[in-house]
């Protein structure tokens, strides 16, 4: 009964949203009321639907085939939850829902002054609501039943049942979906022809989120490979990864560039296409993931009708924004001159060059498939070619960022900057001498990027900051913090692989480890073996590590689940192999790696995060 | 769909990872080539991975070809001939510089330039009406 | 609002240009697909490499398992081939000849001969990314055509038989 209503509610909100769009895009006296409360009731309508498949999945009801090929009974309720968006269905509910949540947000927003802005805005958020409705309802819905009751489902696969998966797909959502709202803000202000620094106000807001929690998104999903892919790696340069990366980096030049229009009033048309580019960017990850044209890791259950269809809502919606734009960009021309060294010219530098790789992450990502359309090669593109080709640009623009903030608006004045840069530069200097007499050369250049900009960045605190300035201080350290890991955690790593048997004893860089066997344990839904290793030093063992390797009957897949130990400066990272049957009984594989300052990167991800929250407080208040 | 089912498969052997020990060289150096040359090969079965990454036995097997080689003394560049010769580019995680993929490896150079000239010319536009 | 015409707005067309572009090519991928993972194989116009025995064409040869599901589906067509005086030489990957034996005889034998690749080693040479996999090889001994994955019909392999 439950599932019937959610069906319904689902359907009730495809005529809201009608009415939504509707209304909000044409010119009855009566639309704004109409409107706002359009987007209410569709928020509401969504969020019961979405409410009535998590039940489902939580009662475990297996007539519905959304449940029975997802879930089972054995699942701990997390993920039974979590379930519900570990699916194409169920996560495409959930876009949706994120959808409405931004519309809800935009009806109710205090900040937005002009009434007409909020109304066509609302207008194409619901023209983004009906076609994805659309597609759920009639290619992707997560409510059919079926007549036959099976006893039991066929659970998620073992590798989505963890925590930090569980909340990696809604963090994420909020990010994607959530640049929908900058999008609709940006074309009705294209429509109305008000582009100035009380929009970007407005807008501020709605970036500041939607950058955050894709920020927080991506750094849970790296971490998530970190600890349960088994090699300690954190990004793959996978097809879908890249989906994720590219509205980032559209993102945060969308979030630099806003900082130009609100306090020059110029970049006008560049901002508004940054803003239509990067939720464009969202809607090309979703159709790519999901159609089936680049096979990943990643993807859903790949079906051709789905990707047309989504295909076909990409190029209306990014036709549409981009035929705005061809049209109403001239009226938004401003006579702005920027002078070569200023605060101005290092933002734009900064959005250059996160285009620069935004442009090469899009290129290399499609190559292969646009090369073989043209029946020119089979091509491969891989982390090689993305490491080879990205760093070279990102490490001059971690430079630039440390410049950039000293600089002031209009024209840079001769002394300050110029004391300011010696300072960094030798701070940096100092750290690469250490580097080099130490020995430790590998991924050098990075380092020195990296400390130059947590230098620069440093050197900005000062006793009194306003939020500005402690969201930009924390966002670049945060920055340079995290590239010190990525560098020490790919570069610097130890490993070491080996046949063990209980009692031997071993060393990996500075730790001492002793195997102590392998026993059988019992989770909820899988058996595992689990290994006991113990770190030793002279006054005997001061810590275990229990590395397993599961097996989850309902799936019929195993799993490898690694050991961490993490401290400040590295960490311990053990992972169980199979029985080696040939070395004697109760002989074991056991691989260890060590990755230096890897506590470095999610120490970074969180202070940009953070950053970003502060961003968030700092627009809630200027707005009033 | 059969191909990604025969991947599962292969998956679902409780094969060991990455790198049996019994795998490894004996000589670090020569085992070090080895683990480099490997990340920039595609674990052909399995979607954008290395086979030095990939859990798949396919992946094994090319790990333990390439091992062979380096122990009958080839060269790096003679061990990459002799996979494009069984696999073509296709195994190449990074892509060779042809005629055919001069854009993709020049994208930095092209975009920077494309960008900075866009912005250069929109700034001159705006020096000639801001003097008439 | 009335937009003023200017000299350069044709740069507006530009992003809408390219996007369009994009998505037609993404059009044209989804709606000609390629089969899942299917790669063209540098072997075709090249003699088949050595596998231990040598191969009078015109032949078909055919990788194979008996632990492997799909070789399964495509063995009666093979059957029918074979009737139909199509020679198919079998390459028996990572299998036991006991095995190997019994899946011949359950089965039916469409093999004129049986090599074995216990370790892999010649699928590495033919550049094979899985089982069942097949080749044709003409008189000349060269490579001609290569299937990934099993015949999906009778008619396929006859027509994969037919020399170019």
């Amino acid at each position: 009964m439950i599932v019937e209503l959610a069906h319904y509610a689902l359907v009730l909100a495809l005529i809201a949203a009608c009415v939504q769009m509707f209304f909000g895009l044409n010119n009855d006296p009566a639309g704004d009321v109409v409107t706002n409360r359009a987007a209410l009731a569709l928020f509401g309508l969504v969020g019961a639907s979405f409410l009535g498949l998590m039940y489902a999945h939580v009662t475990s009801d297996f007539s519905v085939i959304n449940v029975f090929l997802n879930s089972h009974t054995d699942k701990p309720l997390l993920y039974k939850i979590a379930g519900v968006w570990g699916n194409h269905e169920g996560s495409m509910l959930l876009w949706i829902l994120m959808l409405c949540v931004f519309g809800g947000i935009i009806a109710t927003a205090p900040q937005i002054g002009d009434h007409l802005l909020r109304r066509r805005a609302l207008g194409m958020q619901g023209f983004l609501s009906v076609g994805f409705i659309a597609f759920a309802l009639f290619t992707s819905n997560p409510f059919l039943r079926s007549a036959i009751v099976p006893d039991n489902g066929q659970s998620l696969n073992p590798v989505l049942q963890d925590p930090g998966l569980a909340l990696h797909p809604p963090t994420l959502y909020l990010g994607y979906v959530g640049f929908s709202s900058v999008f609709s803000l940006a074309a009705a202000a294209l429509v109305t022809g008000n582009v100035d620094a009380a929009w970007a106000r407005v807008v501020k807001p709605f970036v500041a989120l939607a950058w955050l929690t894709l920020s927080a998104g991506i750094a849970l999903g790296s971490h998530w490979a970190y600890y349960e892919l088994g090699w300690g790696g954190f990004w793959y340069w996978d097809p879908v990864e890249n989906a994720s990366l590219l509205p980032w980096l559209t993102g945060t030049a969308l979030l630099h560039s806003l900082l130009v229009l609100e306090t020059r009033g110029a970049l006008k048309r560049w901002t508004i296409l940054l803003a239509v580019i990067t939720f464009c960017m969202s809607l090309l990850g979703t159709f790519l993931v999901r159609s089936g044209v680049l096979t990943s890791v990643h993807a859903f259950a790949v079906d051709p009708a789905r990707g047309v269809f989504i295909l076909a809502l990409l190029t209306i919606y990014g036709g549409t924004a981009f035929g705005l734009y061809a049209w109403r960009a001239p009226a938004l021309k401003t006579l702005r001159l920027f002078t070569p060294v200023s605060r101005e010219s290092s933002l734009i530098a900064n959005n250059l060059l996160l285009i620069t790789i935004t442009a090469t992450v899009l290129t290399g990502t499609l190559y292969p498939l646009i090369i073989d359309i043209f029946g020119l090669a089979q091509l491969s593109v891989g982390a090689p070619y993305f490491n080879a080709t990205v760093i070279p640009v990102a490490l001059p623009m971690l430079v630039f960022m440390g410049v950039g903030p000293f600089l002031p608006w209009k024209r840079a004045g001769r002394w300050t900057f110029k004391i300011q840069l010696l300072r960094i530069a030798g701070i940096t200097l100092l750290a690469v001498m250490v580097l080099v007499f130490t020995r430790h050369t590998a991924g050098i250049a990075g380092l020195a990027a990296a400390i130059w900009l947590m230098a620069a960045s440093a050197l900005q605190i000062r006793a009194k900051m306003s939020l500005k300035q402690t969201a930009l201080v924390l966002g670049h350290f945060g920055l340079g913090l995290a590239v010190i890991g990525m560098v020490g955690a790919s570069l610097w790593k130890i490993e070491d692989i080996r046949v063990v048997k209980p009692g031997d004893i071993f060393e990996i860089g500075r730790y001492t480890l002793r195997f102590d066997g392998v026993r059988q344990v019992e989770g909820p839904n899988y058996t595992a073996a689990e290994s006991s290793i113990a770190l030793i030093n002279s006054a005997g063992p001061y810590d275990t590590l229990h590395p397993q390797r599961r097996w989850y009957p309902d799936s019929e897949v195993d799993t490898t689940e690694a050991a961490i130990r993490l401290r400040p400066l590295n960490d311990l990272y053990v992972a169980l192999g199979t029985q080696d049957q040939k070395s004697g009984p109760q002989s074991w594989v056991v691989r260890t790696t060590i990755h230096p300052f890897i506590a470095a990167l999610w120490a970074g991800f969180a202070l940009i995060v953070l950053a970003g929250i502060l961003m968030l407080a700092r627009s809630f208040r200027e707005a009033r | 769909m059969i191909r990604i089912l025969f991947c599962l498969l292969i998956l679902m052997t409780p094969a060991w990872a990455v790198t049996n020990p019994d795998e490894k060289l004996a000589d670090p150096a020569l085992e070090a080539r080895a683990v480099s040359l490997s990340r920039e090969l595609r674990c052909v079965v399995c979607q954008n991975e290395s086979i030095e990454e990939s859990r798949a036995d396919m992946a094994h097997d090319l790990r333990v070809f390439v091992r062979q080689q380096i122990r009958d003394g080839r060269t790096d560049d003679e061990i990459r001939r002799a996979l494009k010769n069984r696999y073509g580019d296709f195994i190449f995680l990074k892509p060779p510089l042809t005629a055919r993929t001069i854009v993709l490896w020049l994208m930095p150079v092209i975009a920077m330039i494309v960008g900075g000239l866009m912005f250069l010319v929109s700034q001159h536009g705006r020096r000639r009406r801001i003097r008439r | 609002m009335t937009a003023p015409k200017t000299r350069l707005s044709f740069w507006r067309i530009i992003p809408l240009a390219v996007f369009i572009v994009l998505a037609g090519m993404l059009l044209y991928r989804i709606e000609n697909p390629r089969v899942t993972g299917s790669v063209d194989s540098p072997l075709i116009g090249r003699p088949l490499p050595d596998i231990g025995m040598a191969v009078k064409g015109p032949a078909i040869v055919n990788f194979f398992a008996s632990w492997c599901a799909p070789c399964k589906v495509e063995h009666p067509y093979l059957l029918i081939a074979k009737s139909r005086g199509i020679k198919i030489v079998g390459v028996a990957y990572k299998d036991k000849q006991t095995n190997i034996a019994a899946y011949l005889q359950r089965g039916g034998n469409p093999y004129v001969n049986v090599i074995y690749d216990d370790d892999g080693k010649k699928a590495i040479d033919l550049g094979i990314t899985g089982v069942p996999e097949s080749f044709l090889v003409d008189e000349k001994g060269i490579v001609r055509r290569r299937l990934q994955g099993p015949f999906a019909s009778v008619p396929d392999i006859l027509q994969f038989a037919v020399l170019p």
